[in-house]
């Protein structure tokens, strides 16, 4: 594998990285903007971690097709 | 727990699964999983989402580092990740025909096994001993890394591509199956088999998991279980870990990683077995 290959995948590989902890980051600190209650509030986790009723299917509210895909467990 | 003190603690235990993960070439579900389910009271179905998540982190962290200094061999990676993947389908097809409790206790033997024979270790050849197959040579798998705990180049020739192929495609079926990670089953694979340095097998391995991972994480998400506020901190501490895990991995003594990983082997060998007997 010549040098300059493995050095543009590091490259991507870091970029992508930096650039996913960047929003990652970024995402967090704007839910607990929004939602000062998660500071101090215990009662708010049990709804964030709670399986049945957070979160259930994203990407079927987006498009159809992913609508198909998304399979119940 | 406020959620605020629960991002912490996700924080924390995840910058323990992706430094020991990106050191072994293991996804971190091991410790993420148990973590968030017996620690925090998280669902396990949520659990095992973040632990997917936790494998891509570990995986795009280190890899970076290791490609760049060449520790993960990519053209044996890439070669190799054609029998996980073939084996991940095959593993997802026969999934509910073959008994998951009889594989649990087939695969946690095996594992014992190769824990034994890692410890153990292999002769030490010399390059001019080893004897080159012709998928070895023709894929041109020969390559070289500078250890900096030794302070020189190391030079290695992978052997046996073909009983390579065919157990990654073993661990690739197992990891379908069972729904586990297979980094425990690749390295050995790697350093046994192919006669791989023990750290080029963790940082190959580390190369590869990501790639498998990233095929099924789609799925989780589309079913829900990915839930991004125990996902985000998960991320951010394997991703942290793991860039530090992939520091030290160059710098510490072969037979360490190999010693850390014969432990870590052991844990997993009995926590299938327990799986598989008390089912």
């Amino acid at each position: 594998m010549k040098s300059w290959m493995e050095f543009a995948i590091s490259t991507l590989l870091r970029v992508g990285v930096l650039l996913s902890i960047g929003i990652i980051a970024t995402g967090m600190v704007v839910s607990f903007i929004h939602h000062p209650d998660f500071l101090t509030s215990r009662p708010a986790l049990l709804t964030l971690t709670a399986a049945d009723t957070h979160f259930p299917a994203p990407l079927a509210r987006w498009s159809p097709a992913c609508a198909a895909a998304a399979v119940t467990p | 727990m406020t959620p605020l003190l629960f991002i912490l603690t996700v924080g924390a235990i995840s910058l323990l699964a992706g430094f020991l993960g990106s050191l072994l070439g293991l996804g971190g579900g091991l410790i993420v999983v148990p973590a968030l389910t017996l620690l925090l009271h998280v669902d396990i179905r949520l659990a095992i989402g973040a632990s997917i998540v936790s494998v891509i982190a570990t995986s795009s962290g280190a890899a970076a580092a290791y490609v760049r200094d060449r520790l993960a061999n990519m053209r044996v990676g890439m070669f190799l990740e054609l029998g996980t993947t073939l084996g991940a389908i095959t593993g997802a097809y026969l999934a509910g025909i073959v008994q998951p409790r009889f594989l649990f206790v087939l695969f946690g033997l095996i594992l014992g096994y190769s824990a034994i024979a890692m410890l153990r270790g292999r002769p030490d050849r010399k390059l001019e001993e080893v004897t080159v197959g012709p998928w070895a040579r023709v894929l041109r798998l020969k390559d070289s890394y500078y250890d900096q705990a030794a302070d020189e180049v190391i030079v290695y020739q992978p052997v046996r591509a073909r009983i390579g192929l065919g157990l990654m495609y073993i661990a690739g079926t197992v990891s379908g199956l069972l729904g586990i990670g297979s980094g425990a089953l690749k390295v050995p694979a790697m350093d046994l088999a192919m006669e791989l340095p023990i750290k080029v097998s963790t940082a190959t391995s580390n190369f590869m998991i990501g790639v498998t991972a990233a095929a099924s994480a789609g799925v989780y998400f589309s079913r829900g279980q990915i839930d991004p506020f125990i996902a985000a901190p998960v991320a951010v501490g394997v991703l942290a870990g793991a860039f530090a895990g992939s520091h030290t991995l160059g710098r510490i003594q072969s037979h360490k990683v190999r010693g850390i990983f014969v432990v870590v082997l052991v844990l997993i060998a009995a926590q299938m077995l327990l799986r598989g007997i008390l089912g």
